[in-house]
């Protein structure tokens, strides 16, 4: 009978084992392509739901991180996962600035830290027309309960404003 | 003839073998443990790993008095009021409302079409826009008609405060 051309082996009966090198190599760049791609989220944008527009005109953010911005988060009470809640129909649940929490009738606080921010900006050698305040909402939130962001910031006198949206890629 | 006796002599020794001089230990480390921190590491980053949507901003301005939240220039008079009302179940669709037309649109298409229109038919994009939704339309909808205005070049949008 002719000896198989298929199974054949050089070892010894009963030793059998595998090259985990590849597999290690493997798992190595993995966790390297984790490492490098992933970013610890920063306290001033908190986690919510963005509007998408038709045709986005939003510019991507700038990367550099100067106080001239304040970003405003306005929290949804409907939750954190992205649906409505008939009970809570756009009700906004607080607003966030660099992970402070402002009460939503607190109107006062609000203007408060828009002021100091601003005068921050303008002690840091830049002018206080460059400060800007970025309103970032949940677009459940109705917009009754923005028109009081929008009115502290008029009255803490920055004049420039960012809407934040989700951009087209 | 005698023959010489050998019964009292010792028995001859085997001849020596050549023993090979066995390698030195060799020592490797035991890599499962390694293996297994490894794939610990990769579950945490698989499973916490979540990606972000790129996000944007739309410029605006606010007013420099400070008094409500117009921020419009009104030397040019031919200003567009864009007025949006909430309908549907749990208000998530809208009506948009503009002045001088009798139709209401519902669509951000068709809105940017008639924006579009107007700013031709203007021949300014300085000419005023202003938003005024409704106190309990929803937020993405206000974005969407301020997206809107931004793409078809308006360059003065404010925000009218809700009447109701």
């Amino acid at each position: 009978m002719a000896k198989s051309k298929v199974f054949t082996t050089d070892l010894p009966a009963g030793d059998v084992s595998f090259n985990v090198i590849p597999l290690v190599d493997c798992a190595f760049l993995m966790i390297l392509f984790f490492i490098l791609t992933s970013q610890i989220s920063s306290s001033s944008t908190s986690h919510l739901f963005l509007a998408k527009p038709t045709e986005s005109q939003g510019i991507e953010a700038e990367k550099d991180k100067t106080s001239d911005k304040v970003i405003v988060n306005v929290i949804s009470a409907e939750g954190d996962v992205e649906k409505t809640d008939p009970a809570k129909t756009g009700l906004a649940k607080e607003y966030q600035i660099n992970g402070e929490s402002i009460g939503l009738g607190d109107a006062q606080t609000l203007t408060k830290i828009l002021k100091t921010r601003r005068a921050q900006s303008a002690a840091k050698g830049g002018t206080a027309a460059e400060c800007r305040v970025v309103i970032r909402a949940d677009w459940r939130v109705r917009y009754a309960d923005i028109v009081p962001v929008l009115t502290a910031a008029a009255d803490a006198g920055i004049q420039k404003m960012n809407i934040s949206v989700l951009a087209d890629k | 003839m005698e023959t010489p006796t050998t019964h009292n002599q010792p028995p001859a020794e085997p001849p020596k073998r050549k023993v090979k001089a066995k390698p030195p230990p060799r020592y490797t480390p035991n890599v499962v443990p390694l293996i297994d921190v490894l794939f610990m590491l990769l579950l945490f980053f698989l499973l916490s790993t979540h990606f972000r949507q790129q996000e944007g901003d739309i410029p605006g301005s606010l007013p420099a008095t400070g008094a409500g939240i117009v921020a419009v220039d009104k030397t040019v008079m031919k200003d567009i009021y864009i007025r949006i009302h909430a309908t549907g179940e749990d208000r998530m669709n809208v009506m948009y409302e503009i002045n001088g037309m009798n139709v209401s649109i519902s669509s951000a298409k068709e809105l940017y079409e008639i924006l579009k229109q107007r700013q031709q038919a203007l021949g300014s994009t300085e000419s005023p826009v202003l938003i005024e939704p409704v106190s309990d339309v929803r937020w993405k909808f206000v974005v969407e008609a301020y997206n809107q205005a931004v793409r078809a070049h308006f360059k003065n949008i404010g925000f009218v405060p809700s009447s109701s």
